[in-house]
């Protein structure tokens, strides 16, 4: 969610500065991701155009003269709505506008002296959020709000002072996705006095319904509807200023209708709904129907499609607002379609409940506060209570979970100025939780709870958790470690592979005819879509890139290498050791496919007390063409190939351009094992 | 139509006669370029392309792909020939009676280990000598089961769809995180006291750049215990002693409350570094995630949470190890070169 300190300062009702709520959202377990400025550069001025005109050479552009420092300049701008006598943001030659310094230019003919500014060139609101006619105007300051003031003061007023901070509000907390709960949240931990009180209101919706109460069948899921005519109030700044916080949101403008629900949304975190007031309006049962997913919500249906009508064609001022009060669970596909539509962003993996009660009758009161409607009527009450989540905390074992000394009556000052009802007993505690906090259903999950308001960084370190008790080795573990300790006697480099190779690749190098290899439902990464079956492409390739940077820098190094890993098919798990050296490992006189057998042979001895008497040794096959059949063998251990080892094939060599023509640049000696089968 | 048939097995007979004559494989490159160009070949394509009766159209592609085939056989039937008689001399196999003195080889100053591993030894002393944990192997193809629904993670949940997570064509996956050892061991354990730790490979569907990978490594570890108090206190210790023995230096932690769904309350642990850029700002990495055993866990595991109470706690080893050895690109762990490999190895020899 991105956050406007600016906007968070009102419902705080005080002014913290960046490292400050970077701290408290820290703390409050919402990770900040990044924090900027909203207004992104200095060196700009507030300024009048004395005179604009169409650009003589080019049909986009205006001629405009400014004042500036007592000197009248020359400025092609290129926003359509420039015009004479308009208060603008100029930026001077020599001040930075996003990456570019500025200089003077030749624009057509006439050299321009500096920038006037667009929204998008003084903030880091990206240009694609912004509408596309707002995108290549320029940001029109109005006369009667600024005359005679500052920049900073118009940055102030026009609420683009501050920080917007992306913080990350992960799935049990979506509660949390509004100002509202964040300034609630804020003013209880910080233990703020609260002066703010509209969001701790409590609604009393005694009032009369606008429509029949027989006239309304409750679908299966909804709790309760609220109904009310009103009629929006558009007041002199609140078109602008909802515009501004939705762009430095990341949500997509609309309407001004469709802005209200969205500025609502991010403010109090409810959805309601808005129908023009002349329509009919009819319960369905699961009506919302996105990508043809159905979901049991229940939604009043009018005839306009709230989720793809535009609503320009209907009156602003008399609309018909209604809400549902359900306990329904948005599931996170359909949350992420509502996202598509009302561009809302919600952190992935919630399945948090999405409670609607007393949204609406909540949201009237407040629409009314700040003016946004004129006069409310017939707000239906509706509601069915909801079964409030009650639990009866041993404190003795809280606190032993926990596991230091805390300050408790601080703990549930905090939760209760949260709206957390407890009741203290010798050893227990009994909590209502609140309505709103459909995350807490659980003896733990009030314990985070109870950690939050402590604060982590509290956190006392005892002592460090020991077992008592002796350990067992496990078996694959012990091979794995002896094998380590055997090659340890060597040069060797050990490398690490990716497990997925391309299917080919896979069942040329199935070393061991391990049989039915893993393949990926979905393609992956191009070509990567089967688990591989031996560990041979890999080293190959490992001793290929490095031969080329040896031959860049023109060292004549050996490069042995192995890799221990898993393979896995259908019906097959093993953990294989591949090892890869080439002819100038050993002196030349030597054959190194020998001294992988030697090595071998010792591993099994030594690791697995498997002597060389207890193994079958035979020669390959001339047809296979991985190795080199006069100078390679297959070995097997109670009748089952365990490993094979010999020179790589020239045709190997080939495809991975050792071999240039008849001339080898180097050989390849190659053994793999599979071991964690054989008894020790 | 008869034509082409009669020509195209003439240049057959013709290329088998020149095969007869090649002497080495630069010689058979030029012939196969030689053959590829033929005109003949052209015209035929041109006619199979044009040509409106299907019959034939079909009669010449078949004639076509036979050329083709007879072609291609020959060839590499031919360097297979030459490649055997040049790079396979035929001798007796030395390898089925031969032995080889290994003493004259051994060179222990020159082994490498993969720095991964040079780091996982390191969380191994921690977990072995330290608290006296026991290692579990896991395996990395695993059931849903294992990985999801024992460890508390819905059904609906996105890590679940295919857009995250890798499965394959038998319903099985590629594990997304090493906690499926917790579920597996606590599972099959019948005894309220657990302390194991794992390491190994895990999985996302994630595209690989500087800081991603779908493969990296996940230490693992988990402590259950009906006896011994099992608290965040004592998490907190674990932690801090592990990153400690892994830097080898005092560090300053931070705890955020997070949300994972196995464990609640869960924390992500930040580690608090002096920037290496001019500005020389401290800056805070989050390195781990860990937290208390959520009931529900307990309770799919078949273990009582009322007395009950475990912790656990899981880190990325390639984070670690980027931070250790101020490494900028994780796909620098998965090249394997030598010199990169060599460096971690040799840091403290100077």
């Amino acid at each position: 969610m991105k956050v406007i300190t600016s906007l968070l300062d009102k419902f705080l009702k005080r002014s913290l500065s960046a490292k400050e709520y970077h701290d408290i959202f820290t703390r409050l377990g919402y990770e900040v991701e990044e924090f900027y400025p909203i207004v992104r550069s200095e060196g700009f001025v507030l300024t009048k155009t004395l005179e604009c005109k169409k650009h003589p050479n080019a049909d986009s552009l205006s001629h405009c003269k400014i004042e500036h420092e007592h000197e009248e300049l020359d400025v092609v701008c290129g926003g359509a709505n420039v015009k004479s006598d308009q208060w603008v943001i100029y930026a001077p030659v020599g001040s930075r506008v996003g990456d570019v310094v500025l200089s003077k230019k030749d624009l057509r003919g006439i050299e321009s002296n500096g920038m006037i500014l667009s929204l998008s060139e003084i903030t880091n609101i990206p240009k694609e959020a912004l509408e596309k006619n707002v995108q290549h105007d320029i940001l029109q300051a109005s006369e009667t709000k600024i005359f005679n003031k500052t920049l900073e003061e118009f940055i102030y007023e026009s609420n683009l002072d501050g920080y917007v901070f992306d913080i990350t509000i992960l799935p049990d907390r979506q509660y949390a996705t509004n100002y509202f709960t964040l300034a609630k949240e804020i003013t209880a931990f910080l233990n703020f006095e609260d002066e703010n009180k509209i969001f701790l209101d409590s609604v009393n919706s005694n009032l009369e319904p606008s429509i029949a109460k027989e006239n309304i069948t409750l679908g299966e899921h909804a709790k309760g509807i609220l109904s009310s005519i009103i009629s929006y109030k558009s007041s002199p700044n609140t078109p602008q200023y909802i515009k501004n916080v939705l762009y430095m949101s990341n949500i997509k403008v609309n309407n001004n209708i469709i802005d209200v629900i969205n500025f609502i949304h991010v403010i109090t975190g409810n959805l309601i709904y808005i129908a023009p007031k002349t329509k009919e309006i009819s319960l369905v049962n699961n009506f919302l129907t996105l990508s043809s997913i159905k979901h049991n919500v229940d939604l009043l249906k009018t005839d306009c499609n709230l989720l793809t009508d535009s609503l320009d064609e209907y009156e602003e001022n008399e609309l018909n607002l209604v809400g549902v009060v359900s306990d329904f669970t948005i599931n996170p596909m359909s949350v992420s379609e509502l996202d598509s539509t009302f561009g809302l962003k919600f952190a992935r993996g919630t399945n948090q409940p999405h409670s609607l009660k007393r949204s609406i009758a909540r949201l009237i009161k407040l629409l009314l506060k700040h003016g946004y409607i004129e006069y409310y009527s017939n707000v239906d009450g509706l509601i069915m209570e909801e079964e409030l989540v009650k639990l009866k905390i041993d404190l003795n074992k809280m606190k032993r979970v926990i596991g230091f000394d805390f300050d408790l009556p601080r703990v549930l000052k905090i939760l209760s100025s949260l709206k957390f009802e407890i009741k203290v007993s010798e050893d227990h505690l009994e909590v209502i939780v609140p309505d709103y906090r459909k995350d807490i259903k659980t003896n733990q999950d009030f314990t985070e709870e109870v950690v939050r308001a402590i604060g982590t960084d509290k956190i006392v370190a005892t002592e460090v958790l020991k077992n008592p008790n002796p350990i067992n080795m496990d078996p694959s573990e012990t091979n794995v470690r002896n094998i380590y300790k055997a090659l340890s006697d060597y040069e060797f480099f050990e490398a690490k592979n990716y497990y997925l190779d391309n299917g080919e690749n896979v069942s040329k190098f199935n070393l061991f005819d391990i049989e039915d290899e893993l393949i990926l439902k979905s393609k992956f990464n191009f070509l990567n879509d089967t688990y591989r079956l031996s560990l041979m492409n890999s080293l190959i390739q490992n001793f290929v890139t490095n031969y080329k940077i040896k031959v860049e820098e023109k060292l004549e190094d050996t490069i042995p290498m192995f890799e221990i890993a898993n393979i896995f098919a259908k019906g097959y798990s093993d953990t294989h050791l591949g090892i890869i050296i080439d002819d100038i490992y050993l002196s030349q006189e030597d054959n190194p496919a020998l001294f992988l057998k030697e090595l071998l042979l010792s591993i099994l001895g030594n690791s697995f007390l498997i002597t060389k008497d207890q193994l079958s040794i035979y020669e390959f096959d001339k047809e296979q063409n991985l190795f080199n059949p006069y100078n390679a063998i297959k070995l097997s251990y109670k009748n089952k190939l365990i490993a094979v080892l010999g020179e790589v094939h020239p045709k190997i060599l080939r495809e991975n351009k050792l071999i240039r023509l008849d001339k080898v640049k180097r050989k390849l000696y190659y053994l793999e094992l599979r071991f964690n089968r054989l008894e020790k | 139509m008869m034509d082409i048939e009669n020509n195209l097995s003439q240049i057959l007979n013709e290329v088998n006669n020149d095969l007869e004559n090649i002497k080495n494989l630069e010689e058979l490159k030029q012939l196969r370029a030689k053959y590829i160009k033929l005109e003949i070949l052209n015209q035929v394509k041109k006619q199979l392309k044009e040509t409106q009766d299907l019959d034939e159209k079909k009669h010449l592609g078949k004639i076509l792909s036979n050329f083709n085939q007879s072609l291609n056989l020959a060839f590499s039937t031919k360097q297979n020939e030459l490649e055997n008689s040049f790079f396979l001399i035929e001798k007796e196999n030395e390898l089925i009676e031969g032995t080889f003195d290994l003493e004259k080889v051994k060179d222990p100053l020159r082994f490498c280990y993969h720095p991964l591993t040079l780091l996982g030894n390191k969380v191994k002393e921690f977990f072995e000598q330290q608290l006296n944990y026991e290692f579990k192997f896991g395996n990395e193809v695993e059931d849903e089961e294992y990985n999801f629904d024992i460890l508390n993670i819905p059904k609906n949940h996105t890590a679940r769809s295919m857009h995250d997570s890798l499965y394959f064509r038998n319903n099985k996956m590629l594990r997304t995180h090493s906690t499926n050892i917790t579920a597996r061991k606590l599972l099959e354990s019948n005894s309220n006291e657990n302390f194991f730790y794992s390491i190994g490979s895990v999985f996302r569907n994630d595209d690989n750049d500087a800081t991603h990978s779908f493969q990296f490594n996940q230490v693992d570890f988990f402590a259950t215990s009906e006896k011994k108090v099992v608290s965040i206190s004592n998490l907190k210790s674990v932690l801090d002693a592990l990153l400690k023995y892994i830097f080898e230096t005092e560090l300053e932690t931070r705890y955020r409350i997070s949300y994972f769904p196995f464990t609640e309350p869960s924390f992500e642990v930040d580690v608090k570094f002096l920037s290496s850029s001019e500005d020389k700002q401290d800056k805070w990495i989050e390195v781990l995630g860990s937290g208390m055993i959520n009931d529900a866990v307990l309770y799919n595991t078949k273990k009582n949470p009322s007395i009950v109470n475990g912790f656990a706690g899981g880190v990325g080893l390639e984070r670690l190890a980027m931070l250790k050895w101020n490494i900028d690109d994780i796909r620098h762990f998965y090249t394997n070169h030598t010199f990169f490999i060599k460096k971690l190895n040799r840091r403290g020899e100077h």
